[in-house]
């Protein structure tokens, strides 16, 4: 095992992520808490990382895994007291699905699939979600006396929406990633509409989730994005159809400067900094080619959880893993605001040996004198 | 020649009708068909690669070059049989059986035509065997595949195992690529290369064909 001294590593941990991670904390802070996904290669179990699976079953494997992190690591990372599933609310509807698409299921990964293959089946589509009642689409019958329910019987409320996919991944796949970027150039108008009907059906699914959750944007402020294909445009396309969604949903969610803005790409999108700059993001999981200096040029206050290559991290490759997070320590000891995570999504695979080692190169190199 | 440096530039620009109007012009002028493509629209398509795989560019710029190129390539093709032009050779791409994503896939099939390459794109999700129908159909001596997902890379092993129980192992290279894989992978897998980006993907293809 790597030689770490926990109970400090915690301990300045804790301290480490005051200030969005800008505190000048003894040691940089660490973002990596592992996923769900990860316990069927960490406990040798088959499994499914992106299914859903039977509660019991979930709560077995956590706490399995909790208690192998606990040896490890000395931390219970993931859930493991769940509500029973009748304290769910049945599903609302989604953006994608506002959009025409559906969400299936294809070896046992999600997709969105695409719903228009033409400019005139895109302009028919954004004609019908105009005049939809979002309210009515997004909320299913049984909603009322199932919220009424839960609500009685364990005291919850539906949750507020704030965050989706982000506007150049859903246009993706609403219309293919080629076209959208032939729609951006050919069709200019017909594009800006498209991005402006995106802005107004975010603001609108918001606004009804915040009506049923009791809340409103002054109250819960912040929103997040995940948007992995905005590296596909140029920054003048991402200007004229991504961006401006950015903006002005933050302009109604997060209108001041500590409210949560926050981009998750994790793919090569540094050519969109300087434009994300305009956006004032303050949260950001780019790509594992996207490193601090260059992020950190664009976006003076964003909290930047990375650099580590998931993948990477997904092999357990030692040396690799050593040599990106002593990069990323130093970084962080010169820019600041910087948490140690994965460029992107953990994947099964990704070990809590692993983790206890960015722990200790953490303890090793990210220390202030 | 200037005509055939138009043609380049015009491709660069994504200006396909006008890309598609010089050929004509130049076909007119009775400019060699193979001196049009290689001086022409493959010089534009080299370009524009070479400024992809350095930054200097991005997406939109190599699609509308594609875009460009295919037009020039309607106007040209039907001269190659009498000229005796030839595709630099013919290459099966697709993405392998339980991935749905097709953008890395698109991308490398452009880079490939762009150095002179026919495509045959067996689109997403292709089972191991219709590569190696395909490859066998329509003689391919590339076969590239694309895998995004972690699951779904060992479906690109069950490809290559698939060409050897088909006894045409010998007879194809195979090419892999996506965001998971690695060198590694594809020396484990027993693939002959792995491209990391779609233009070193174009580049390999012709350096597996001696090119």
């Amino acid at each position: 095992m790597h030689e770490l001294d926990m109970e400090q590593f915690w301990r300045d941990d804790a301290l480490a992520h005051e200030g969005n991670c800008f505190n000048q904390a003894p040691q940089v802070p660490l973002g990596i808490l592992m996923s769900d996904e990860c316990v069927f290669a960490e406990l040798d179990e088959p499994g499914t990382p992106w299914m859903p699976i039977p509660l019991s079953r979930r709560r077995e494997l956590n706490r399995r895994y909790n208690d192998k992190a606990e040896r490890l690591v000395g931390r219970r990372l993931l859930q493991e007291d769940f509500l029973p599933d009748d304290a769910n609310l049945p599903g609302v509807r989604r953006i994608g699905e506002v959009f025409g698409g559906q969400y299936i299921y294809h070896n046992e990964t999600e997709w969105l699939t695409q719903s228009v293959r033409s400019f005139r089946e895109l302009e028919a589509l954004l004609d019908w979600v105009e005049r939809m009642d979002i309210r009515a689409f997004m909320l299913p019958g049984n909603w009322e006396a199932e919220k009424r329910r839960v609500h009685e019987r364990y005291g919850l409320r539906p949750q507020p929406l704030r965050h989706i996919r982000g506007p150049v991944t859903l246009a993706c796949s609403i219309m293919g990633a080629e076209d959208l970027i032939f729609l951006i150039l050919d069709a200019p108008d017909l594009a800006r509409r498209f991005s402006d009907t995106i802005t107004r059906v975010i603001l609108q699914m918001a606004a009804v989730m915040d009506e049923e959750a009791g809340t409103s944007a002054a109250l819960t402020r912040g929103f997040s994005f995940a948007d992995d294909n905005c590296c596909l445009l140029s920054p003048p396309l991402y200007e004229l159809f991504g961006l401006p969604v950015l903006q002005r949903v933050f302009s109604v969610y997060s209108p001041d400067e500590d409210d949560m803005r926050y981009q998750h790409s994790d793919s090569a999108m540094g050519h969109l900094l300087p434009l994300l700059g305009q956006a004032r993001l303050n949260g950001v999981n780019f790509g594992p080619t996207v490193l601090v200096p260059e992020i950190r040029q664009h976006l003076p206050k964003a909290r930047i959880d990375g650099c580590l290559a998931p993948l990477v991290f997904m092999r357990n490759d030692r040396e690799e893993i050593i040599r990106q997070v002593t990069r990323d320590c130093q970084h962080a000891l010169v820019y600041n605001g910087v948490n140690i995570a994965t460029a992107g999504s953990i994947n099964n695979g990704s070990s809590l040996d692993s983790l206890r080692l960015v722990m200790q190169v953490i303890q090793n190199h990210g220390r202030r004198a | 020649m200037q005509i055939l440096a138009d043609i380049s530039s015009k491709l660069q620009a994504g200006k396909a009708k006008e890309v598609q109007e010089l050929v004509q012009q130049a076909l007119d002028q009775q400019v060699p068909v193979r001196d049009i493509l290689e001086q022409g629209l493959l010089d534009g398509m080299g370009i524009i690669g070479a400024k992809f795989k350095n930054d200097e560019v991005f997406v939109p710029e190599v699609l509308i070059a594609a875009r460009a190129m295919n037009r020039g390539m309607e106007v040209l093709k039907p001269y190659f049989a009498e000229s005796g032009v030839e595709a630099r050779g013919r290459v099966c791409i697709g993405t392998v059986q339980g991935d749905l994503h097709d953008i890395g896939k698109n991308l490398v099939k452009m880079m490939m035509e762009g150095k002179g390459f026919e495509v045959i794109d067996l689109g997403t999700d292709v089972p191991a065997e219709a590569f190696v129908k395909a490859a066998a159909e329509h003689g391919c001596a590339i076969v590239c595949l694309s895998a995004l997902l972690t699951t779904t890379m060992p479906a690109m092993r069950q490809v290559v195992e698939a060409f050897e129980a088909a006894g045409t192992r010998d007879q194809v290279k195979i090419m892999v690529g996506g965001a998971p894989v690695t060198d590694e992978f594809c020396a484990q897998i027993g693939a002959d290369a792995y491209a990391a980006d779609a233009a070193s993907a174009a580049d390999k293809a012709l350096a597996l064909l001696g090119g």
